[in-house]
């Protein structure tokens, strides 16, 4: 009787434990995702009610519809997966590109105080300016979308590690110089390595350009699968419903991005380089 | 073994008058002086990663033109690298001098058992407490087999008890391995308890006023009553120093102001 | 809930006071010539008392937006986008009448042999935009000759390719033929990077498709009834100076091009595409029906049009 009043008991404790930790989590679900939820409530609330006409703002519900039209009939995952393969590309090469100049110009006053105001100016023109230019260089096609998107990536990457190169510590210059390093080993072993931390936030700034170049170059580079394609449909053809599917899409994406792939990423650099404000 | 290991004479940067003092091969040399007497300055020249405006500085027997050539330096706040283990901030140096990986290895363990940190050589340094990194930074000096030992303030950052030790193992490393050291410090009790000779700095634009050579026999204790007097005697020289100092600066300032 | 309440007036809120002035929406573009004309003339004297402000757009979507947003009362407009608007927004617009039928020229790229809608099959044919009156029409060329774009599951597809880019499209390869709103196609031929294919221009141009028409929103229609007629008469006016004064289209177009881009186009060019035009104020009912179909054909339809919506009604 008391051994069985005893197994109740931590069986008890058990399930108190596992509800403690069911709370914790959901506790934590909320604490991310009350403001998505706050603004799916509002717009179903201001769909259902009828306060707006459809054509002007379909409902949650029209726009889950119209994704699934899109994936079931129009293949959206083929244009999803060949916008994000020419992102990762175009980022790619336009974060080697800017870094590596970065790296190599940012070491010399003269070269620096020429190349970096000139990049400054045009980050000020938006990438999408030079389609034209790029179509007459690589083509009508995927090529220019991709020098586009590398471009685009490219002039912040180039500014951030400038920025970053700025902020490396003299002393661990001087260590490194006094133990022998100069030249490319110094820019590789030590600049390199220094800036990482910074260039962790450029990173995702280039990701951030990269996404804008590419959808406007998608735009206007037709013909091939791609999400900027669909969107511009939607455009066209007034369907309100397909634009916000393709907004839900790039948004979802860029969530899973930023917690899948960069948050980790900077909290691996934290851990790695020692900084503090690490969680 | 040639007798003059470096001499400098100094050029007129506002840090530093023009100074010279020469360094015996195998010695161990303190430069002591108050905040901005640019004693690390006159460092930073003799390591060659300053150009002194004017004069010159040489080491081994040659001009110093550049970082390298048997010197090796020793930083305030260890200026470890910090995306690189304990081996391999000590392994940098030979790296940057393409010694082979197996020689590097071998090396760097060496230098690490000597200064006791072999139990933490896959740590990074963050993870280390703040002795531990300044004896990785010792570490990553000795490696490189130099003739010259630079420390800039190596103890300054740590505090009191950390220090007393630290200074004790510098003292055993030292005889150990008896490179010529020059020392940049504020404390006077820890220049005296390492120095065969030590240089007092004045404030204000740099120089030398006064110099004391040591002969207390080694292993030396840092309560020993010599030292004490010592570092009594150069605290008077020093405060005199101070005042002297504010007092050029007041004539200065009326001068400028005429 | 406050906020609910200011959002949903923001979204649905247009105004429903008295006008003061009736903002009328074009594009610079040939096909609009007659909007043109009455712009600088027709337009000048006001429509009912109130003066007319005239806005350019780029394309009929964002005429459209601005007509259903309530920032533009009236606009010269493709069929294409009209239609689809009706599907997606039914009752909101208003057709008042035709302006410009024809207006677009079938070109293919020299070596392609085309000759005919069914030399298409496999064929890469490049449209102005998606649900436009050049994609819908193209669709309808393919639908008689038994063939079917990509994205209905047939092998001829169709590539939106934007004005400025459809030179350089040619010039590379990218496309083998066009369905080109004037001037474009004459353009291509122009500059030898395409020829005409008659066949094809001849069905396009039995079918009297309209190239832009006249349309208002119904709330302006409603609450305007005589300013909605002087505009109704205004434009039938430059319709019909249109149709026969050929040049004075050409040079009211390329003034609205210097004006906001500084390039002129060579007359010998405008006067040829005008040639492909027909100024008329009727709408062929059988056009606007066929538009429908083509839309409903390609998925673009939100909803079913009424066939009301597809008859002039200016009063």
């Amino acid at each position: 009787m008391s051994t069985a009043a005893g197994g109740a008991g931590a069986a008890g404790g058990r399930a108190v434990r596992a509800s403690r930790g069911a709370r914790a989590a959901a506790i934590g679900f909320l604490r991310r995702s009350w403001f998505v939820l706050l603004i799916l409530l509002v717009w179903w609330l201001v769909t259902a009610a009828g306060w707006v006409d459809p054509y002007k703002l379909p409902s949650p519900g029209d726009v889950l519809g119209t994704l699934g039209t899109l994936l079931t009939e129009r293949a959206l995952l083929v244009d999803l997966g060949a916008t994000l393969l020419r992102l990762v590309e175009g980022w790619a090469i336009g974060v080697v590109a800017g870094v590596l100049l970065g790296i190599l110009t940012g070491g010399s006053r003269v070269l620096e105080d020429g190349i970096r105001p000139v990049i400054a100016g045009l980050q000020a023109v938006p990438t999408i300016a030079f389609l034209p230019l790029a179509i007459l260089w690589f083509g009508f096609n995927g090529t220019a979308v991709l020098a586009i998107t590398a471009f685009g990536t490219f002039k912040p990457m180039a500014l951030a590690t400038y920025g970053a190169m700025h902020q490396i510590s003299p002393t661990l210059l001087m260590a490194g110089r006094a133990l022998g390093a100069r030249g490319l080993f110094l820019q590789r072993t030590l600049v390199f390595p220094a800036i990482v931390p910074s260039l962790v936030t450029g990173l995702k700034m280039g990701w951030s350009f990269a996404w804008r170049a590419l959808m406007a170059a998608e735009i206007v580079v037709t013909g091939a699968a791609g999400l900027g394609g669909v969107l511009e449909l939607g455009r066209e053809i007034g369907a309100i419903d397909v634009v916000m599917a393709v907004i839900l899409v790039i948004l979802v994406v860029g969530i899973a991005t930023e917690q899948l792939v960069f948050a980790r990423l900077e909290r691996w650099v934290n851990r790695r380089w020692g900084l503090v404000g690490a969680r | 073994m040639d007798g003059a290991c470096k001499t400098y004479e100094g050029g007129d940067r506002p840090a530093l008058l023009p100074t010279s003092f020469t360094v015996e091969r195998g010695e161990f040399v303190s430069l002591v002086g108050p905040s901005g007497c640019g004693k690390s300055t006159l460092l930073g020249m003799i390591a060659g990663l300053l150009r002194p405006d004017a004069g010159f500085v040489e080491a081994l027997g040659r001009p110093v033109e550049g970082p390298g050539e048997g010197r090796a330096m020793v930083f305030q706040d260890a200026a470890l690298f910090p995306w690189l283990t304990v081996l391999g901030n000590v392994e940098y140096g030979l790296r940057a001098h393409g010694v082979a990986r197996a020689e590097r290895r071998e090396r760097a363990l060496e230098a690490v058992r000597l200064v006791h940190l072999d139990h933490v050589v896959d740590r990074h340094p963050h993870e280390l407490s703040g002795g531990m990194r300044q004896r990785a930074s010792i570490a990553r000096a000795l490696v490189m087999r130099p003739e010259i030992l630079l420390m800039d303030e190596p103890f300054s950052a740590l505090d009191a008890q950390t220090r007393t030790i630290l200074s004790d193992e510098l003292q055993r490393i030292w005889l150990e391995t008896r490179p010529t050291v020059v020392f940049v410090t504020h404390n006077l009790i820890e220049a005296a308890f390492l120095s065969d000779t030590v240089h007092l700095l004045s404030s204000g634009p740099g120089r030398i006023v006064r110099t004391y050579d040591i002969d207390i026999p080694r292993p030396r204790d840092e309560a020993d009553p010599a030292l004490l007097d010592l570092r009594h005697d150069m605290l008077e020289r020093l405060r005199a120093e101070v005042d002297d100092a504010a007092e050029r600066r007041a004539q200065v300032a009326e001068v400028v102001a005429l | 809930m406050a906020a609910v309440a200011v959002l949903a007036t923001a979204v649905a809120g247009c105004g429903g006071e008295a006008p003061d002035a009736v903002r009328v929406g074009l594009m610079p573009t040939i096909t609009h010539g007659p909007a043109l004309i009455a712009l600088e003339d027709e337009f000048t004297p006001g429509l009912a008392g109130l003066p007319v402000d005239e806005q350019v757009f780029a394309s009929g979507p964002e005429e459209v937006s601005a007509l259903l947003s309530g920032s533009l009362d009236a606009a010269y407009i493709g069929p294409g986008p009209y239609v689809l608007a009706e599907g997606r927004a039914p009752g909101r617009l208003r057709l008042l009448a035709g302006v410009v039928n024809g207006g677009q020229a079938f070109v293919a790229r020299p070596g392609t042999g085309i000759v005919d809608a069914r030399d298409l099959a496999g064929r890469r044919v490049a449209v102005p935009a998606h649900g436009n009156t050049q994609d819908l029409t193209l669709r309808l060329l393919l639908d008689r000759a038994g063939l079917r774009a990509s994205d209905q599951g047939g092998d001829v597809e169709v590539v939106p390719v934007k004005n400025a880019a459809l030179v350089e499209a040619f010039r590379q390869g990218v496309v083998d033929a066009a369905l080109a709103p004037a001037p474009f196609g004459e353009l291509l031929t122009a500059r030898g990077l395409a020829a005409p294919v008659p066949a094809m221009d001849r069905t396009i141009a039995e079918w009297e498709i309209p190239a832009t028409v006249l349309v208002a929103t119904e709330e302006f229609a409603r609450a305007n009834p005589a300013a909605t007629l002087a505009l109704v008469r205004a434009s039938a006016r430059a319709v019909a100076r249109a149709d026969a004064a050929p040049r004075a289209v050409a040079r009211a177009f390329n003034d609205l091009l210097d004006e906001s881009t500084g390039t002129r186009l060579d007359g010998g060019v405008l006067l040829k595409a005008l040639d492909g035009t027909h100024a008329s104020t009727a709408v062929a009912r059988g056009a606007m029906a066929r538009m429908v179909r083509a839309a409903e054909g390609a998925g673009y339809a939100g909803g079913p049009v009424a066939p009301a919506a597809l008859v002039p009604r200016a009063g």
